[in-house]
């Protein structure tokens, strides 16, 4: 249940974002809180403050960034002004490996940069351009990283599956 | 979903088997971000307070917090006030209100009178809210159902403020109190404008989710009752001054104001201008059971239509316009307890049933009805319980259901306490 009485278009765009994105976003936190559990609180928090502050948010297209960068940092419990947004990503993983043991070892080969970037592409569903910005990169990097841990995966999960069928 | 590159899709969908789904609660969100406002707002008071307490007064917060947890249960009373709601209410319209989660919100004195705000929720999310001593009630049956207002005039969203006006007419509308309730949970002030610029915080007491919404009443200063002085608007605004929602009030032009004026039997009745009140003709007239001269006069209207007036009600519908076979209503409260008001023309027989069988038919005069019923069904178990309409050839042309559990309406001998010392006839 919900207010139709939206009374500006930027808090629309946040229930939107929220509404057709919210497991996205949970499944790509978790690899970085390691549980799903403080993964969900910190996403919910993390889109409670983007619909406060919403004012201060500059540029319409940086929202889903925006509201990562927001997530990650209440994640990783750090105050703004004393770390940046992917620097220290710590060690993402799979919250799960036991499920796909060979992808979350394909994983584990990435820089925890790369693996960052690959989680949130295909567990959060974020566009070149939204890696981009939520890593503070340009999108060419965000391209060629993708490109190259995708080599590397795709490496790692074939030399997985010769090594398995030796065995 | 991002449209993904052949390259990537095999890897996309590996991914996407081990991705958990989540379902979020954007109420809780909302919850949040207000809670997290509240938060700031109260550290910023504190903070004034420990630095100047000799200036709390100017500084007072304008909303509080009410978590509806700890909130203090409804009456047995209040919950069968509320469970009278849903009763006999045409299909579509029952709000659904959960009487045993009825709650207390607030209370506020005024001239010596307590009056207690009483919240329950509704099974589709919304609430119905009911004030004892000075208002009534009403529901908000489901947030999403609300329909979105334009913005015309000076208003923005009028719908959002919930608002219930008390006025005097021949004051021309000015008003004299008002309460309501806001939805939006980005507002921060609630301000009352006057026509002389001077503007005020009306308080707000805010309930936590499920019912999520503020409640507010407010009685406009004597200075303010006044032309020139009056009421102006009433304004939500977010915590960075945006207008969030507006309502805009103008006083009734002089020459609109509804004059009272002298029937020919000397009585008086406020009539709009336009009823010829010189034309008056006594249509029903009799004496109820206490002796109460009970009349209907009727009285052509300048734009050729008719007016009528009676004890209870007026009316001056334009030519032509639509009347319902069932157009009377019942005026209670009080002794005599009235049916009265217009029937479609085609109307032959005005039947009302009373719950113990009872039946009487009363036969329209030109389209009204007056009728009194009788004390013997004040008592439950013998209230009016459906209105028939049928025509010359006695085919039903409408039926309706009428509320026999009502509270307040049927005069009795001692009324009983429903709770925080308001009494009325069960």
């Amino acid at each position: 249940v919900h207010s139709l009485y939206r009374v500006d278009a930027r808090a629309q765009a946040i229930e939107t974002l929220y509404r057709e994105r919210f497991a996205g976003y949970c499944n790509a936190l978790a690899t970085v809180t390691g549980d799903r559990e403080s993964a969900r609180d910190a996403v919910q928090e993390a889109f409670a403050r983007a619909l406060r502050d919403r004012r201060k948010l500059r540029r319409e297209e940086a929202l889903a960034p925006w509201v990562w960068t927001i997530a990650i940092r209440l994640a990783n419990g750090t105050p703004r002004r004393r770390r940046s947004r992917v620097d220290e990503p710590g060690e993402p993983a799979l919250p799960d490996p036991e499920r796909d043991p060979e992808l979350a070892a394909a994983v584990r080969s990435l820089s925890p940069r790369r693996r960052l970037i690959v989680f949130l592409r295909y567990f959060g569903d974020f566009s070149y351009a939204e890696i981009a910005e939520a890593c503070e990169v340009s999108e060419g990097t965000v391209a060629a990283t993708l490109a190259q841990a995708h080599d590397a995966l795709r490496g790692a999960l074939s030399a997985e599956r010769t090594e398995g069928a030796r065995r | 979903m991002t449209e993904l590159p052949e390259h990537e899709s095999h890897l996309a969908e590996r991914f996407a088997r081990l991705a958990v789904p989540e379902r979020g609660d954007w109420r809780d969100v909302r919850h949040r971000a207000r809670r997290g406002r509240v938060r700031r707002m109260a550290l910023v008071a504190a903070a004034f307070l420990a630095a100047a307490l000799i200036a709390a007064p100017a500084l007072g917060l304008h909303r509080t917090v009410v978590e509806w947890l700890e909130a203090e249960p409804a009456p047995e009373w209040t919950q069968l006030e509320f469970l009278q709601l849903g009763v006999g209410a045409p299909p579509g319209m029952d709000p659904g209100v959960i009487p045993n989660s009825a709650r207390k919100v607030t209370e506020i004195a005024h001239n010596g009178k307590v009056a207690v705000l009483w919240v329950a929720p509704t099974e589709r999310g919304g609430f119905c809210v009911s004030w004892t001593a000075f208002f009534g009630g009403g529901c908000v049956l489901e947030r999403s159902s609300l329909p979105a207002r334009p913005t015309s005039g000076g208003d923005v969203n009028p719908m959002l403020l919930g608002l219930t006006l008390s006025y005097n007419p021949t004051d021309r509308g000015m008003v004299r109190y008002f309460s309501g309730h806001v939805l939006e949970p980005m507002t921060e002030r609630l301000l009352v404008t006057y026509a002389d610029g001077e503007e005020a915080d009306v308080p707000v007491v805010w309930v936590s989710p499920p019912i999520d919404a503020g409640f507010y009443h407010y009685w406009i200063a004597e200075e303010h009752l006044q032309p020139g002085r009056h009421m102006t608007a009433l304004t939500a605004v977010d915590a960075d001054g945006r207008v969030l929602a507006r309502q805009t009030f103008r006083l009734t032009p002089p020459q609109d104001v509804q004059p009272s004026v002298r029937l020919p039997d000397g009585q008086t009745a406020f009539l709009p201008r336009k009823a010829i009140v010189d034309q008056a003709r006594k249509l029903i007239d009799f004496r109820s059971e206490s002796g109460t001269r009970i009349t209907l006069w009727v009285m052509p209207s300048g734009d050729g239509g008719r007016c009528y007036v009676y004890n209870r009600g007026y009316g001056c519908p334009p030519a032509g316009s639509e009347t319902h076979p069932l157009g009377a209503g019942v005026h209670g409260g009080a002794r005599p307890v009235l049916i009265g008001g217009e029937v479609r023309s085609d109307v032959a027989t005005y039947e009302l049933r009373y719950q113990d069988g009872t039946v009487e038919r009363l036969r329209p005069v030109e389209g009204f009805i007056l009728h009194e019923i009788p004390a013997r069904h004040y008592p439950r178990g013998h209230r009016l319980d459906r209105v028939r309409a049928l025509d010359r050839n006695g085919e039903e042309l409408a039926r309706r259901a009428v509320r026999a559990d009502a509270t307040g309406v049927y005069p009795c001998e001692v009324p009983v306490d429903i709770g925080h010392g308001v009494k009325a006839c069960p």
